[in-house]
């Protein structure tokens, strides 16, 4: 029984995961979190005098006081700091222990002024996981960098270490449903649901009582009639009851983690109270890699790309790990010239291997068949065209100028390589290369 | 993923769980845990007081500060809680004073900032205001009765 206990425990939080999944939420939480977070000034809570200060639990029992607002104001523009280098993954867990940290204080400190509100205590338990998680080993900059590096050339296993941190905010936003629904069970009963209790409440809520205004009037709506009132109060609290159903079923999950989200545009638009951080911590109930396998599977094809690269070079073995990062369509294909040159000439015989070993090159393939290649900046351009992340930059690169500098940069930068560009094992070859003229 | 590490995390998850069961189970808050009790209560009474803070003009008008803008970073739950937890409290009415200067304060910090397009104040009064609900919402700015608190001067 024990034993079976254990056994479930492992699977529900370690079953191994993809890493991009968990980067993906990283990446989405951090940065949604960073840019509502953007206009809001803490340092405010540090001009008021003692008599508002009534501590909650955790500021009480570790003395933590209400700084000057200077220095909150240095906190918290640390904090944001460290919540942008989070979202995009560079020194992923200093900066996700950083958010954890100085988030934690600051987004504490308010509840010590009066009131304790509940619309961010899921994004500590988020940040605080985060911080502890690998989060940073998919859609990161830092991952890029490895991978540039040859530190990690390959795109990573999964993992339970990429379980863990999603399951772990999914069981702290059923706890918190769950609690909440009992708390109007304990202290209210029944007649919380089939009373005109919610009524009352949509109206009152009108009366500009709230941390935030109703987006709409259509409380009052809902009030008017009663059934409708009451049909909401029973929804709402069977949402909180059945929450965490959806921690252990899939097809409970298909529908209360949707409800639960309406539930919180719900309370918004018709009550006022800001729940807009607690929303954000849905990123984690998406199952990003799974997404983005569909969206591959789905998405127009286009032409195709063969990219053919020089597998003993460093440099371009560094560049080709991330492109596989980047690649999340799916669109790139990648082979090494050297190892692979004899299929390659058969399948395409316009191909030259001195000027496959020399300049990367692409072979895109349309859907008539036919075929182009294109060779150093005209490759990594073609390249832009099927990797989302360098769309932005095509404009650029079509720009009447930038394809004679590109071609000029990237000439420089292959003629300009040093033996500390090449990986070990490809080291001889790249001097080799050198004394030939360079490559890329 | 290493025993130490696994163990680590095993005592992170449990420690999650067990302070929210906690929280849960005896009825209490020890933010971030929480037995989550917002609106929890049941609501009977077609009527309900409030704590509201209003703005003096030199030419002596009064208007509420019923708008966030005007009491940031406070709103308007958090503030009229404060307020009621200082005025139940020991010394009350001297220490809600002191709390007012405080708002009026930030509120001409704002106005100065031009965060909000409030008038010039020559005090701030603390009322507490009672309405009956009514069901259109339609005298929210006409309180059935208020009962003056404090006031303080710059």
């Amino acid at each position: 029984m024990i034993r079976r206990a254990i056994g479930w425990w492992d699977a529900f939080w370690f079953t191994p995961a993809p890493a991009s999944t968990l980067g993906a939420c990283r990446v989405l939480f951090f940065g949604s979190l960073f840019l509502w977070q953007w206009h809001h000034d803490f340092s405010a809570w540090g001009r008021f005098s003692s008599v508002l200060w009534m501590p909650v639990w955790l500021f009480d029992v570790t003395n933590i006081p209400a700084f000057p607002a200077p220095v909150i104001g240095v906190m918290q523009s640390l904090w944001k700091a460290s919540l942008l280098l989070s979202a995009i993954g560079l020194f992923t867990r200093p900066a996700m222990v950083v958010a954890f940290v100085l988030g934690t204080y600051l987004m504490g400190l308010p509840h010590n002024f009066g009131q304790t509100q509940h619309f961010d205590t899921l994004v500590v338990f988020a940040s605080g996981a985060l911080a502890l998680s690998r989060a940073g080993d998919a859609c990161s900059a830092d991952a890029l960098i490895a991978a540039a590096r040859g530190r990690a050339i390959d795109l990573p296993r999964d993992d339970g270490e990429y379980r863990w941190p999603i399951r772990f905010v999914w069981v702290a936003m059923a706890l918190i449903f769950c609690a909440a629904g009992l708390s109007k069970l304990r202290h209210s009963g029944l007649e919380w649901i089939f009373s005109d209790n919610l009524a009352w409440l949509l109206r009152r809520q009108q009366y500009h009582i709230s941390d935030g205004e109703p987006l709409t009037r259509w409380g009052l709506l809902v009030a008017r009639h009663s059934v409708a009132a009451r049909g909401l109060a029973l929804a709402s609290v069977s949402i909180e009851l059945f929450y965490p159903l959806a921690l252990v079923s899939r097809r409970a999950r298909y529908v209360l983690a949707p409800a639960g989200l309406a539930m919180l545009l719900g309370i918004r638009l018709l009550m006022g109270p800001t729940f807009e951080q607690f929303m954000m911590c849905y990123v984690f109930w998406i199952p990003w890699a799974s997404v983005a396998a569909a969206v591959r599977r789905h998405a127009p094809s286009g032409a195709n790309r063969l990219v053919v690269f020089d597998g003993s070079c460093g440099l371009c073995t560094g560049t080709i790990a991330v492109l596989r990062r980047l690649d999340v369509l799916g669109r790139l294909r990648v082979t090494d010239a050297r190892t692979d040159w004899i299929r390659l000439a058969a399948a395409y015989p316009f191909l030259n291997l001195e000027a496959c070993l020399t300049d990367m090159q692409v072979v895109v393939t349309r859907k008539n068949g036919a075929s182009s290649v294109e060779t150093g900046f005209d490759a990594y351009r073609s390249m832009a065209w099927v990797v989302p992340l360098a769309w932005p930059l095509l404009p650029l690169l079509y720009m009447p100028g930038v394809p004679a500098v590109g071609r000029r940069v990237y000439r420089f930068v292959a003629s300009h390589r040093s033996a500390d560009t090449c990986g070990i094992t490809g080291l001889q070859d790249c001097r080799i290369a050198e004394r030939e003229g360079g490559r890329a | 993923m290493s025993s130490l590490r696994r163990t680590i995390v095993n005592l992170v998850l449990g420690a999650l769980i067990a302070g929210s069961a906690y929280d849960i189970v005896s009825d209490q808050e020890h933010w971030p845990f929480s037995q989550y009790p917002m609106f929890s209560g049941v609501w009977r009474s077609p009527t309900f007081t409030w704590l509201r803070l209003f703005g003096v003009t030199a030419d002596g008008r009064e208007f509420p500060l019923d708008a966030n803008r005007f009491i940031e970073p406070f709103d308007q739950s958090r503030l009229p809680k404060a307020l009621r937890r200082i005025l139940d409290g020991p010394d009350g009415q001297a220490r809600v004073r002191t709390a007012l200067a405080d708002c009026l304060a930030r509120y001409e910090d704002l106005r100065r900032q031009k965060r909000h397009d409030g008038a010039p104040l020559t005090a701030l009064r603390l009322y507490e205001v009672e309405w009956t609900i009514d069901p259109d919402g339609a005298n929210i700015d006409r309180p059935d009765r208020r009962a003056f608190v404090a006031e303080v001067r710059p």
